[in-house]
């Protein structure tokens, strides 16, 4: 490789205590100013999509849950805006379907994609984020 | 109660139709669950985890640097660090990890890839420790 690279341990380990404690200031800082706290989730879920009247059900990874919403990894690009039904029996012991509205969908290398979604409560639900 | 009008459909046409209230509750009781699961996590845990969420550059053989793919790190510590990827990358074997589409400037560190596990098809987990932290 490259002179660029770090060959000394001691240089490595260096690199990794510089990068970490830069993550965990920028995290405090992220979840100080956050008023929902996220949660690692880390189950299969499945999801229900209703595009022009077929139902579609598919696999993904649901990474972090908070009383807000989610976030949820798929091999394939999913739309903002649109309403999904996320089937989170994996989790809770049961078919339990919760409607969720994508927000946001990144795509990450090696054709994973990242999206997150807020539930979509009726109104004024119970018991949320207190 | 609260099971029975949870329980029952599988499909998007067959989905019960939860009140917001029911619906807010099992969040409400997923989310507490989580929160205490982390907190419990925490006080067990003596090497902190971070999410790092940036792509890097794996080379699968060390003594073969040329064969490069880039794939997604997901979170770190002073120990070891989880990747995802839509491919099976192969446990138990030393790979070499280049930060550089992270920090801009080449940095590579050495990996035991510890294990690798199927999330959903086409999406891997793995997680390795710093050859430097053993």
């Amino acid at each position: 490789m490259s002179q660029e690279t770090l060959e000394g341990e001691k240089q490595q380990v260096g690199f990794i205590d510089r990068l970490i404690e830069g993550l965990a200031a920028q995290q405090a800082s992220m979840a100080e100013s956050r008023t929902v706290k996220r949660f690692l989730l880390n189950v299969a879920v499945s999801i229900h999509s209703c595009v022009n009247g077929t139902n579609h059900v598919f696999g993904g990874w649901a990474g972090e849950a908070s009383y807000e919403g989610l976030s949820i990894l798929t091999t394939f690009e999913l739309f903002p805006g649109r309403e999904l039904n996320v089937n989170f029996e994996p989790a809770v012991g049961h078919p339990c379907h919760m409607p969720v509205k994508l927000t946001h969908c990144d795509k990450r290398v090696g054709g994973i994609y990242r999206s997150g979604g807020n539930f979509c409560y009726d109104d004024a639900p119970a018991g949320r984020g207190e | 109660m609260l099971r029975d009008r949870l329980s029952g459909a599988n499909t998007m046409t067959q989905a019960p139709q939860e009140t917001a209230n029911v619906q807010a509750e099992v969040i409400k009781r997923l989310v507490d669950g989580l929160a205490a699961k982390h907190a419990k996590l925490s006080e067990q845990r003596t090497i902190t985890r971070l999410a790092l969420n940036v792509p890097v550059i794996i080379y699968e053989k060390i003594t073969d640097r040329e064969r490069a793919r880039e794939v997604w790190a997901s979170d770190i510590s002073r120990k070891g660090i989880g990747l995802l990827t839509n491919h099976e990358l192969r446990a138990d074997r030393h790979i070499l990890i280049d930060f550089e589409p992270a920090i801009g400037q080449r940095c590579c560190i050495r990996v035991h890839l510890r294990r690798c596990e199927e999330l959903v098809e086409g999406i891997f987990r793995s997680g390795g420790t710093f050859l430097t932290s053993e």
